[in-house]
């Protein structure tokens, strides 16, 4: 009788506590995990983009977040919900982190690979529209390269 | 004793269930904030998409002829992308030649911002809080959202494909028409108001996390009020009404701590290099 009782709650354990641990990933360059919610606080770790963590809570912007055993607040900007799609982003950025990189001809052609967009439909989507497709590839060698970027953010000075 | 286990069973059930109810309220809460829905094939047509807006809108604004100026936005946008961007887009941003006062973003990554808006600025800050604003249009994905641009069998991604893999008039109406609806939310009626309080909100928030001061949003939001406060952001709530909500926003999550950066030599000497 008793072994029966145990196994009725045990089974009703089973059934009705759901599982608690929900996953999110950083999406930032970085996050700091804090004590308390808020920008100045102590830090009780630093993730970098891709790292998950396990979400405790959430309060407003804020989500209390579970990491090496340690809780802390982190904005919730920060997170998403989805894993990183690294490979397509990988491929995109290493391309542009090469320091020829920073003006080329053939940027276009390279950014519109790299989104998935074969020479076909592009093609074919230049032909839809009315657009300035040379201004929008213009555009697109505007961009710095990763080391300049990194300079540019860590220029000292209010 | 049977029924002292009986309703001791009873009692776990209605607390698992109530944790559950908490739970998925909780995930609710999680996914309210971040919410993320949307397949790979949808980030690809999305891009597809915002490239032919992107392109529109450079046929009605040329780009600026001042590669240093366009250079220092796109630095000051990618500082903002490090806090607030979306990790499978690539990002490009763009002053466009005209004297407007307004900045527009694409889906897929492509920001816009004016001449005429830029010389309203007094420091990158400024210029940093409106670019991140635009971010929030496309990372939150209004448009997308608004024109019904989602995943699955019936979604916009099938439907786009097919539409650009045919070469029929009807094909290229079809398309047409997507993207003047598109141009339709950006120049005429504008997002829902609700998709600009968060624009402005997720803005001043990711702003601050960058490191800039969040309330160098609201004065430049109250100078161009005081330019033309009816044609300018015409699209928008109420200057008053949006300046209280960030100022709100910034007191609440205590934002301003003193130490923001404003950024104006450096903006001058970018403007100057820009003339």
């Amino acid at each position: 009788m008793l072994k029966r009782s145990f196994m009725i709650i045990i089974l009703s354990l089973a059934l009705t506590l759901p599982a608690f641990a929900e996953e999110m990933y950083v999406r930032a360059r970085s996050a700091r995990v804090t004590v308390e919610q808020g920008l100045g606080g102590t830090a009780v770790a630093t993730l970098s983009r891709g790292d998950a963590v396990e979400v405790v809570s959430t309060d407003g912007r804020w989500v209390k977040v579970a990491v090496d055993g340690k809780e802390g607040w982190v904005a919730s900007l920060l997170l998403t919900s989805r894993a990183i799609a690294a490979p397509e982003r990988e491929s995109t950025y290493a391309d542009s982190d090469a320091p020829k990189a920073r003006v080329r001809a053939s940027s276009y052609q390279t950014a519109a690979a790299a989104r998935g967009l074969s020479d076909e439909n592009r093609q074919r989507l230049d032909e839809f529209g009315t657009g300035n497709f040379e201004g929008l590839a213009t555009m697109e060698t505007f961009r710095p390269s990763e080391e300049e970027l990194e300079a540019f953010i860590e220029e000292e000075g209010r | 004793m049977t029924r002292l286990i009986t309703a001791l069973a009873a009692l776990l059930v209605l607390t698992g269930t109530a944790l559950a109810a908490e739970h998925d309220s909780a995930r609710a809460r999680i996914h309210q904030l971040t919410v993320e829905e949307y397949t790979r094939a949808d980030v690809t047509r999305e891009i597809e998409f915002g490239r032919q807006v992107a392109a529109q809108i450079l046929e009605t604004y040329p780009l600026v002829n001042n590669v240093n100026l366009q250079r220092y936005v796109n630095l000051v946008g990618l500082s903002m992308i490090r806090v607030n961007g979306r990790p499978e887009l690539e990002y490009r941003f763009a002053v466009i030649d005209t004297e407007e006062i307004n900045a527009y973003a694409a889906p897929g990554g492509y920001v816009f911002i004016t001449l005429g808006a830029v010389k309203q600025m007094r420091n990158e800050a400024e210029l940093a809080c409106v670019l991140s604003h635009e971010l929030t249009h496309i990372n939150r994905r209004h448009i997308v959202k608004e024109l019904n641009i989602s995943g699955g069998d019936s979604g916009f991604a099938n439907a786009f494909s097919r539409i650009i893999s045919s070469s029929t008039e009807t094909a290229r109406v079809a398309f047409s028409e997507l993207v003047d609806q598109a141009f339709t939310i950006l120049y005429e009626r504008g997002y829902k108001r609700a998709d600009e309080r968060e624009a402005d909100l997720d803005g001043a928030m990711s702003c601050a996390l960058a490191g800039y001061d969040p309330l160098a949003f609201t004065r430049f939001l109250n100078r161009i009020a005081k330019v033309n406060a009816t044609k300018t952001y015409d699209t928008h709530p109420a200057f008053s009404e949006r300046v209280a909500e960030i100022e709100r926003l910034v007191k609440m999550e205590r934002l301003a701590l003193g130490d923001g950066r404003i950024k104006e030599r450096r903006f001058v000497k970018n403007m100057a290099s820009g003339k």
